[in-house]
């Protein structure tokens, strides 16, 4: 729970405005005019202004809450406002006014008098990201409402994750790790994936004897398992460009891509690329989920003149034989100099181009529809180079909120896939 | 509730106070009396309380002046006082419950707690207007200054001795 101390500035509300005006206008007119009507036209609201108590400085205390602070896109989210009025004792409202752009639902609770108020909202968060629950505005009256106080606060902060991804392949590097996992290696081993037969050799268990294989051959055969392995991934992003919502969807892909190799037992890393050069080393597990997406929710695109540079990467950031599955939208040059660097240095690499769209020619421009032309050749001899240096290139399909995307990724590595992918 | 619905119902004393005034106003002064009523009619808007407070009263001055020489009786003249108070204090209330969905009755309480002892001055200085209105002396400007100046001073003193809770 989230305790805040809010301090009051006074100003006469609304009540006290009329009020005052009816009375001083009437009041006025009477003593100009000599005329005594209006003066006792004007007498109940002068009264009530000099009757009314003025509130005194003080502060209101608000307490709120969520029951968690880690949720993912789409979730309810309950926050539980307390608010003790101090000394605003005609009243109290708090109005939670959320932006549209990332949030949907709002709420309010009021009181009057001395009253406390409390109430539950229920908001849904729209976009991933480190959200706050604000803003509140709060609007406190004076004890005879004739003085009004209004505050802006924010109640806390929360994380949202996007939302988990899954596939039915996941993309594996040809080199699995020296660590039990739930991949079945190339080699045989203490698994269940069925791996082949092969005859016995004195000293074989006898229970692992493959009756129809030893029935046909006609002397004893064994069943061969294929060996379990975990894989390593790192999740790259490029941060050095953001073009129409290509930093969004690369962070979106890159948190549903770790999320799944996670949840198969792998381990995931993180490199951001961008004027600050961020990373995570693999590991495994729910702790290193959240890490990952606390990694991913921090890139932001810097303004830099240094460029990316994998030489400043510690080595254990990249380990040996990793899976790199790269989000960009390979605008920048640089950046494709680090896909070929990764390449060549032995990562089977995945790039996933997040432009989705072209750029629109200037309008008014004979050249404009041209230049777009010879921009999406360039692009696509950029693709075709990559790719001629073993560098898989797969484009965001328009679906794609990563489900989906590691199944195409599979397919593109491994083609004989394809008939179980649609 | 809705604000046009909050706003019409505290619209109700606002139209006792054109009544009133449209009950002892000369035949060519009823073009102020539309005034008012417009007045009155346009705070069913939410943004629109002020002007009407302020096209309220500039009605009514116009409408006193227009009276002639006798002038409003100071009877009617304190029942608009009291209306009026009693419009302006629907407006705040209007105001307080237009934006809940909810139940509004314990609002309603903790709002009338918080101005029951400034609108109990403002009424008790409307009926005192009132007494003096039907006392058999002349109306004079000194006399009616004398009743809220008495009323003001009195509700100052009260405000100033009751303890803070």
């Amino acid at each position: 729970m989230t305790e805040l101390r809010v301090p009051l500035t006074w100003r006469p509300s609304r009540l006290a405005g009329r009020l005052a005006t009816v009375g001083t206008l009437a009041a006025a007119a009477g003593l100009i005019l000599g005329r005594p009507e209006l003066i006792v036209v004007a007498v109940p609201s002068l009264a009530v202004l000099a009757a009314g108590r003025r509130a005194r400085p003080g502060e209101l205390t608000i307490t709120a809450g969520t029951p968690g602070d880690r949720y993912l896109e789409g979730d309810a989210v309950d926050v539980d406002v307390t608010i003790d009025p101090g000394p605003a004792r005609g009243g109290v409202r708090a109005e939670l006014a959320l932006p549209a752009t990332a949030w949907d639902g709002s709420g309010a609770v009021a009181t009057a008098g001395r009253r406390r108020a409390a109430g539950r909202w229920s908001v849904r968060p729209t976009r991933w990201g480190r959200r706050s629950l604000g803003p509140v505005r709060l609007t406190a009256w004076g004890p005879s409402r004739l003085d009004v106080a209004t505050r802006e606060v924010i109640l806390g902060r929360i994380d949202v994750h996007p939302p988990v991804a899954w596939a039915r392949h996941l993309p594996l590097p040809p080199r699995l790790v020296q660590r039990v996992g739930l991949h079945a290696g190339r080699t045989a081993g203490a698994g269940v994936e069925f791996a082949g037969v092969r005859p016995y050799e004195p000293g074989d268990a006898v229970r692992r004897v493959h009756w129809p294989a030893t029935a046909r051959r006609g002397r004893l055969h064994l069943t061969r398992h294929a060996v379990e392995r975990a894989a390593d991934a790192v999740v790259v992003i490029d941060a050095t460009t953001e073009v129409a919502g290509t930093l969004d969807l690369s962070v979106r892909g890159a948190a549903g891509v770790a999320q799944t190799y996670l949840a198969a037992g792998d381990r995931v890393g993180v490199v951001a690329l961008g004027g600050i050069v961020r990373w995570l080393p693999p590991g495994t597990g729910a702790r290193q989920l959240h890490r990952v997406v606390e990694t991913v929710l921090d890139v932001r695109v810097d303004d830099s003149y240094v460029a990316p540079d994998l030489a400043r990467l510690p080595r254990r950031a990249l380990p040996p034989g990793a899976l790199v599955v790269a989000f960009s939208p390979i605008l920048d040059p640089g950046v494709a100099e680090i896909f070929r660097d990764l390449r060549e240095r032995g990562h089977p690499t995945v790039v996933v181009d997040v432009l989705r769209s072209d750029p629109d020619p200037p309008p008014g421009t004979r050249a404009g529809p041209e230049a777009v032309r010879l921009w999406r050749l360039e692009r696509g001899a950029l693709r075709h180079e990559l790719a001629a240096i073993g560098i898989t290139v797969v484009p965001w399909g328009p679906d794609d909120d990563a489900i989906g995307l590691l199944d195409r990724i599979s397919v593109r590595l491994n083609p004989q896939l394809a008939g179980g992918v649609r | 509730m809705n604000p046009l619905l909050a706003g019409a119902i505290a619209a109700v004393p606002g139209a006792g106070v054109v009544v009133v005034a449209g009950a002892h106003v000369p035949a060519d002064a009823r073009l102020w009396v539309w005034v008012a009523a417009c007045g009155v009619a346009v705070a069913v808007h939410p943004a629109l309380r002020w002007a009407s407070s302020v096209a309220l009263v500039a009605a009514l001055i116009a409408v006193i002046l227009r009276a002639g020489v006798s002038g409003l009786p100071l009877l009617a003249a304190a029942g608009i006082g009291i209306l009026m108070l009693v419009y302006l204090i629907a407006l705040d209330l209007a105001e307080l419950v237009e934006r809940i969905d909810g139940s509004t009755a314990r609002l309603t309480l903790g709002w009338a707690e918080a101005l029951a002892v400034p609108v109990a001055a403002g009424l008790g200085a409307g009926a005192l207007a009132l007494v003096v209105a039907a006392a058999p002396v002349s109306p004079s400007l000194p006399l009616a200054l004398a009743g809220p100046v008495a009323v003001v001073s009195l509700a100052v003193i009260a405000m100033r001795s009751r303890p803070a809770r």
